[in-house]
């Protein structure tokens, strides 16, 4: 096989070239280092590249498979970590230079559980400094989008995504508040899912606002995706808010159809005020394809989902300056101004606004809960296409569109409920970026959202182009 | 409590009539709020933000006042946009999440 398509290969062609013989994971672990040492200079998704480590891990990996044990299908995969995770015997930033100096003492629950199950871990990944964003000075270069360099790749998850993307990873992990998964994995062309709030432990994860975090994978299949959910989710001692719903089976057979499905269109994100009519028309594309295998496809609408975002920035405020104070008093002059002014602006705020948001983000989260009384799934565009990078120039807005510098509130609002969602691959926009299509499910119902976007994947394969930046 | 009582007009319960306070710097105006808003959030100006910062122990540049408060304000602003739409008059709002807990 190829180089570069090992490297672009899904989990499931991965582990059967590992079991037949036909590649071995530490072939799979060089290329993807060697690619990584070629692009990342450019593309800044890394800020620490575990190599030694890597191809430990990668023959580990091997004698085993070739002894017979066999732990899981990411075995010898390569997978990397958002920089807010604990990974053992590496230094974790948090993107910032505020914690240039801390050498994490063992690995987070999701990085213990994903080298249980035979995984690689090759480093970890640029971040907006603690995941708040948008970052003005990263302090470990800045992220660039592997479709268009001149282009961000969103965030705050952004080295989850472009190196996903770019081919210098199988799976990553990153975390979602606010859409910092689904932005960037929409904005880098791969699939990424925020899970159900509570679905995965946080244990060993910096956090930002605990109501609304979550911790969630990307990867450029809907089932590597889905593989890396059934290794990570589930019960932990170690976060008593991890619940002990039990893990479903989220890698099944690709549904052909979707006859019975009831999808619920959300108005509110299909308004050209807030979105392009680019937008808009790649996702009524998309939800045709959904209607030709055979879904019910209605418009829904969650009146206050237009005050999602300015409700999280309200809760993240509140509840992220507990955490920092320490730092803060100390070291205020080591975060990104972005970063300082958000948190202590928190810190004055008024509890009573705190308390508005907290009250209206309960009504809104009954909205959410009773647009999925009738329908089983929701949909929506995942983002507009990425942001320019000021260094590129002024952004361009789409023609009759509203301005690329206000972001629509295309995530927050399942952040709010705590409900799941997924950024698929939906195609491109102008410039050729890359656009995403969201779809929502139920608490605890990532299966019904993996069948979907399975389907519809499959339907619409956007995955087999990949970005420029590498290519011959 | 025992001794306690509130002064009467010019005397103290001990002693001889206080004289006047001095003259308080008059209040800002209040500005005015939507029909049905029950938060009377003003905004901050930066060198309240700068003495609320500085209460709490913050070295905060004055470079960095300007954006502070006016991410302050914007939070007011959306607070009593919210409080208009009557939210805290909604009683069914908690638990707020549909997701279950642990079992």
């Amino acid at each position: 096989m190829p180089t570069d398509d090992l490297c672009f290969a899904s989990v499931a062609e991965q582990a059967a070239a590992f079991r037949s013989g036909a590649v071995s994971p530490v072939e799979l672990t060089q290329a993807t280092l060697d690619r990584t040492r070629r692009l990342d200079p450019s593309l800044k998704a890394f800020i620490t590249v575990t190599d030694e480590q890597a191809l430990r891990d990668a023959r580990r990996a091997e004698e085993e498979l070739r002894a017979g044990h066999d732990r899981s299908p990411l075995q010898g995969v390569t997978v990397a970590f958002k920089d807010q995770m604990l990974v053992e015997g590496v230094r974790m930033t948090g993107g910032s230079r505020v914690l240039d100096d801390v050498l994490a003492k063992r690995d987070a629950t999701v990085v213990a559980r994903l080298r249980a199950a035979g995984a690689v871990v090759v480093g970890t990944l640029n971040t907006h400094e603690f995941h708040a964003g948008p970052t003005r000075v990263f302090p470990y270069g800045t992220p660039r989008n592997p479709w268009n360099l001149d282009y961000a790749p969103g965030g705050s998850s952004s080295g989850s995504a472009s190196a996903v993307a770019a081919g210098l990873c199988t799976i990553s992990l990153g975390g979602d508040t606010g859409g910092s998964i689904r932005g960037p994995a929409a904005h880098c062309g791969v699939v990424g899912l925020k899970p159900t709030w509570s679905r995965i432990s946080r244990d060993g994860i910096i956090p930002l606002a605990p109501t609304l975090d979550v911790v969630g994978p990307l990867g450029r299949r809907v089932d590597d995706v889905a593989y890396a959910l059934a290794a990570i989710a589930g019960a932990d001692p170690r976060d008593p808010t991890a619940s002990r719903v039990p893990v479903d089976t989220y890698v099944e057979p690709v549904a052909t159809d979707l006859r019975g499905v009831r999808v619920g269109v959300i108005e509110e994100l299909m308004d050209p005020a807030s979105l392009s009519a680019e937008t808009i028309a790649n996702t009524e594309a998309a939800i045709a394809t959904l209607a030709e295998l055979g879904a019910r496809i209605e418009r829904v609408r969650i009146p206050l989902l237009p005050r999602a975002m300015e409700l999280m920035w309200a809760l993240v405020m509140g509840e992220a300056i507990g955490y920092h104070r320490p730092w803060l008093l100390e070291r205020y002059a080591d975060y990104d101004t972005n970063t300082r002014t958000r948190l202590v602006a928190g810190a004055i705020m008024p509890h009573g606004v705190v308390d508005a948001a907290v009250r209206l983000r309960a009504r809104l989260a009954a909205q959410v809960a009773d647009a999925f009384r009738d329908h089983d799934l929701l949909v929506s565009p995942a983002a507009e296409i990425a942001p320019r990078l000021p260094s590129a120039g002024a952004p361009t807005a789409a023609p009759g569109g509203p301005s690329p510098m206000v972001a629509p509130p295309t995530y927050q609002a399942f952040n709010m409920s705590g409900h799941p969602a997924i950024s698929v691959p939906a195609g491109f926009g102008r410039e050729g970026m890359p656009l995403g299509l969201q779809i929502a499910g139920r608490p605890f119902d990532e299966r019904r959202v993996f069948m979907a976007a399975r389907a519809y994947e499959q339907a619409a394969p956007w995955y087999r182009q990949r970005p420029g930046v590498g290519s011959a | 409590m025992s001794g306690a009582g509130r002064a009467t007009t010019g005397r103290t319960p001990n002693g001889p009539a206080r004289s006047a306070p001095a003259p308080t710097a008059r209040p800002r105006p209040r500005p005015a709020h939507p029909p049905g808003c029950i938060i009377p959030l003003m905004p901050y100006d930066e060198s309240m933000v700068a003495r609320l910062l500085e209460a709490q122990g913050y070295a905060v540049p004055a470079s960095d006042l300007p954006e502070i408060t006016e991410r302050v304000n914007t939070a007011l602003a959306n607070a009593a946009k919210w409080d208009a739409l009557e939210a805290h008059r909604d009683e069914a709002w908690w638990p707020f999440l549909e997701v279950p807990r642990a079992d």
